[in-house]
């Protein structure tokens, strides 16, 4: 019976981490061996993903790497290496020599949540990965079903109100069960899980009625919310996070919706090993940049109904930072609350 | 109709790029080769050249990847018909006739009326994946998680019934392939489930690998079992192409074997096999002289060969409209599909039809170039089966081993081959057939999936959950396939099915 009741587990878990994490900041910040960059890259650069192919992040670090090679003069190579929701692949990248020649791709399952959540994930991304440049980002979107007639969160929550028990969330994956835990947090609206493979899955539900609302990324739900208010097969209520969305600009974002703390999206991103020295990192930072501005790029990511956002260094080491303390809080609250 | 000319025109459109047409005659190729090859099928396959698909368009990788599966028919009734070695289960049946032509210098004939049958067959079928795949998509929207679960039970029921041997033994199978696909990760909390504390168990078994070992390895190790048997080979094939009167009496036997073969590939289990039995069955029940069967009948070769064709083709569709793979090689091109970012399921024609209607139009285009291109090789193909076991065995379980490896990148993965290897082993010693374990693992993971979103959504209430008209008619049915099992007259008719094998 205890798979009902994780929370109690995660809990006990992420009090630990935390307690790990504050030890080990005071650590960081060590680079030794600043000096070998100027013959970078020797050799091919393998980039390890730890997810099975095919996936977002895999699909983004395919393009990535035809886009940067003739920049870099080298071929990348893209090593799937798949296990435990990711931690097999993100520990193999921790693992490898810090010098620019293996990059690992994360995500915010694998560096911001896993590590507070999963008991296999024994590493502190803060401490152990350097973040090196933002590959993409796709926000999320809360969608609720046509026939609850409902088109803001303030509605759906007064509906919840009304009608207790009866609203449904298809929730999917990890993030998706968070992100249903954290609103309900957040606004004291209650959904029950169900729970589904895929965000396909579960907008489908969303659309023929049988699930009440769901929480995915934008790139699911662009096909079915429509080109206006009301036109499509589900209604997009609440971007799950604090920017407007250009496809969706009639949504509530968070700050409009003065919901705080609630942020879900997911990113893409390269890190390297922490040890490895800081001219490589800006080396790689800048080629990255550069080839993410290509029209080919810039033309799949359209497709994929991926957002770009040019980081530099400094400003990705913040980004990840934030996502890592957003996700991490939530996730302790979360446990806190239950 | 002019919907159904349009949709194929647009598919014909992507297949006849260059590189697309190229794809599809690698697929076919390739497939034929395995086909061709003991101890290497489809499923094994397409997993190892599923990594290599990554850097085409969808569209082509899975016009090759559909391609290597209906090649593999092709040439699995190749070896079958002039060695009398089927090269895949579903040729089983197409040796008996086949091979008994060949010893009276009819080679040319058998191999000539398998392709004409396959290619109108495949034609017919192609055919039937274009009428019906929409309103099944369509029709798919509306069923509910509890409708999803009865399918499944019914896929599952009939898996069991249409494995060879004990029903107890097939039930005993499934069952263990449905608690393995519960392995891993629970799917709502992350919880780890049946792993022992084990962080490689957390992902579950992983389907590809599960049936390399069981099908290619442990075919492998039981071909090492026997005696090494130097394959005969007649020298003189004889004419490819069918008299008048062999097109007359297999006329029949090709039309019965593509109804038969469309209608039994939709529904969950190995349909090929299946269909070849079933249509060599009925082409012995309604001939005029059944004693010629077994002798050389051109018919026994037609019909099964049709069949076990449509069947490849048609069992796309459950895949392709309902997001079901029924068998394990479907589960794999699921897998693929979704690696190019493509979900399996209803919603794949809407939003892929160039993707969906260029596979559909690149099996018609596949199965001319097997009968054109292919046919005229058939002295190559066998070739490859005079290279002695010694060689080709360690370059299979070496082409295994890599192509395992590279899908994950896990060294404990290749070890869980050679496990599965030697429980296949086991398995096929204690007279277990493995193909319901492996339909388990596959629909097992859905099949928890749907039950449980069903009963959240009916709010527990198991009543409402199985009350709906369409989950208790499958339902019903499920029961019925199992029944009817038991029943003594059809048991027989199992029975002797199985002795033919």
């Amino acid at each position: 019976m205890d798979t009902l009741n994780p929370e109690t587990r995660l809990n006990r878990r992420s009090v630990l981490h935390g307690l790990a994490g504050t030890a080990a900041v005071a650590l960081s910040g060590v680079r030794p061996g600043e000096a070998l960059a100027a013959t970078f890259p020797s050799k091919r650069i393998t980039a390890i993903v730890p997810f099975g192919a095919g996936g977002g992040s895999d699909t983004q670090t395919r393009i990535w790497g035809e886009a940067i090679a003739p920049l870099i003069d080298q071929r990348v190579v893209v090593e799937n290496v798949a296990g435990s929701a990711g931690v097999a692949g993100t520990k193999r990248g921790i693992a490898a020599d810090p010098d620019g020649h293996t990059v690992v791709v994360g995500a915010a399952s694998t560096i911001a949540i896993n590590p507070f959540t999963n008991k296999a994930a024994d590493y502190n991304p803060s401490v152990d990965l350097q973040p090196v440049a933002l590959l993409g980002y796709t926000p999320y979107v809360l969608v609720v079903a046509n026939d609850l007639k409902i088109r803001t969160l303030a509605e759906l929550i007064e509906y919840g109100k009304e009608h207790d028990g009866k609203l449904t969330h298809a929730g999917w994956t990890a993030v998706g069960e968070l992100a249903r835990k954290g609103l309900e947090l957040r606004t004291g609206l209650k959904m029950r899980p169900v729970p589904y493979k895929g965000s396909m899955e579960a907008i489908t539900d969303v659309i023929a009625g049988r699930a009440s609302a769901s929480i995915v990324d934008i790139s699911t739900a662009i096909p079915f919310t429509g080109k206006t208010v009301g036109s499509g097969s589900v209604t997009p209520i609440l971007m799950t996070g604090p920017d407007k969305s250009s496809a969706l600009p009639w949504v509530q974002t968070t700050r409009e919706a003065g919901l705080k703390d609630y942020v879900i999206d997911s990113w893409t991103a390269v890190f390297v090993p922490r040890k490895t020295p800081a001219d490589i990192v800006e080396f790689l930072n800048t080629k990255t940049r550069q080839a993410l501005k290509t029209e080919n790029v810039k033309a799949r990511y359209a497709d994929l109904e991926i957002e770009q956002r040019d980081y530099d260094v400094d400003v990705m080491q913040a980004f990840i930072a934030r996502q890592i303390s957003g996700w991490k809080a939530l996730i302790e609250e979360i446990g806190s609350a239950d | 109709m002019t919907d159904l000319f349009d949709h194929l025109l647009l598919g014909f459109s992507v297949v006849l790029s260059v590189q697309n047409i190229l794809l599809c005659l690698v697929g076919c190729l390739v497939g034929t080769l395995i086909g061709v090859l003991p101890g290497i099928g489809p499923l094994a396959t397409i997993a190892i050249l599923m990594p290599l698909t990554y850097n085409s368009e969808p569209a082509g990788a899975l016009i090759m990847l559909a391609g290597i599966y209906y090649g593999s028919q092709y040439g699995g009734s190749t070896t079958a018909i002039l060695v009398n070695m089927p090269g895949e289960s579903s040729s089983v049946v197409t040796a008996l006739d086949g091979h008994a032509m060949a010893r009276q210098g009819k080679a040319g004939k058998a191999l000539g009326i398998a392709a004409i049958g396959s290619f109108i067959a495949g034609t017919f079928a192609t055919l039937v994946i274009a009428t019906l795949a929409i309103p099944l998509s369509k029709m798919a929207l509306s069923f509910t998680a509890g409708d999803y679960f009865a399918l499944m039970v019914l896929g599952l029921s009939l898996a069991i019934v249409v494995a060879g041997g004990s029903l107890l033994k097939a039930f005993c199978m499934l069952i263990i392939g449905v608690i393995m696909a519960l392995v891993g990760a629970n799917p709502v909390t992350g919880e780890p489930r049946l792993t022992f504390g084990s962080d490689v168990l957390y992902d579950g078994f992983d389907v590809a690998i599960v049936a390399m070992g069981l099908f290619g390895i442990a075919e492998i190790l039981r071909n090492l079992d026997s005696p090494e048997g130097r394959p005969f080979v007649r020298d003189a094939v004889g004419g490819l192409l069918p008299t008048r009167e062999d097109m007359r009496k297999s006329a029949g036997a090709i039309t019965r074997g593509s109804l038969l073969g469309s209608v039994i590939g939709i529904i969950p289990g190995n349909g090929a096999t299946l269909s070849s039995f079933v249509s060599y069955a009925m082409e012995k029940w309604v001939a005029r002289r059944p004693e010629e069967f077994g002798r050389g009948a051109i018919q026994g070769v037609a019909g099964p060969e049709s069949a076990n064709n449509a069947a490849a083709q048609t069992t796309f569709i459950p895949l392709l409209t309902l997001g079901l793979p029924s068998t394990a090689t479907m589960a794999l091109v699921g897998g693929a599909m979704t690696l190019h970012g493509v979900i399996p399921g209803p919603r794949v024609i809407s939003q892929h039809p160039d993707l969906f209607w260029g596979m559909i139009t690149s099996m018609w285009i596949g199965n001319l170039m097997l009968v054109i291109i292919n046919l005229p090789l058939i002295g190559i193909w066998v070739k490859f089966l005079k290279v002695p076991y010694r060689h080709l065995f360690p370059m299979i379980v070496l082409i295994c081993c890599v192509g395992i490896y590279s899908i994950n990148s896990q060294p404990f993965d290749v070890l869980l081959v050679g496990i599965f290897g030697i429980i296949g082993y086991g398995l096929h010693k204690l007279r277990f057939e493995p193909a319901p374990l492996l339909l388990g693992l596959v629909l097992g993971g859905m099949l928890e999936d749907n039950l449980r979103r069903g009963l959240i959504l009916s709010g527990g209430d198991i009543g409402v959950f199985l009350g709906a008209p369409l989950t208790l008619a499958l339902l019903t049915a499920a029961v019925i396939v199992v029944g009817s099992a038991l029943s003594p007259s059809i048991a027989r008719k199992r029975q002797q099915l199985q002795e033919e094998d």
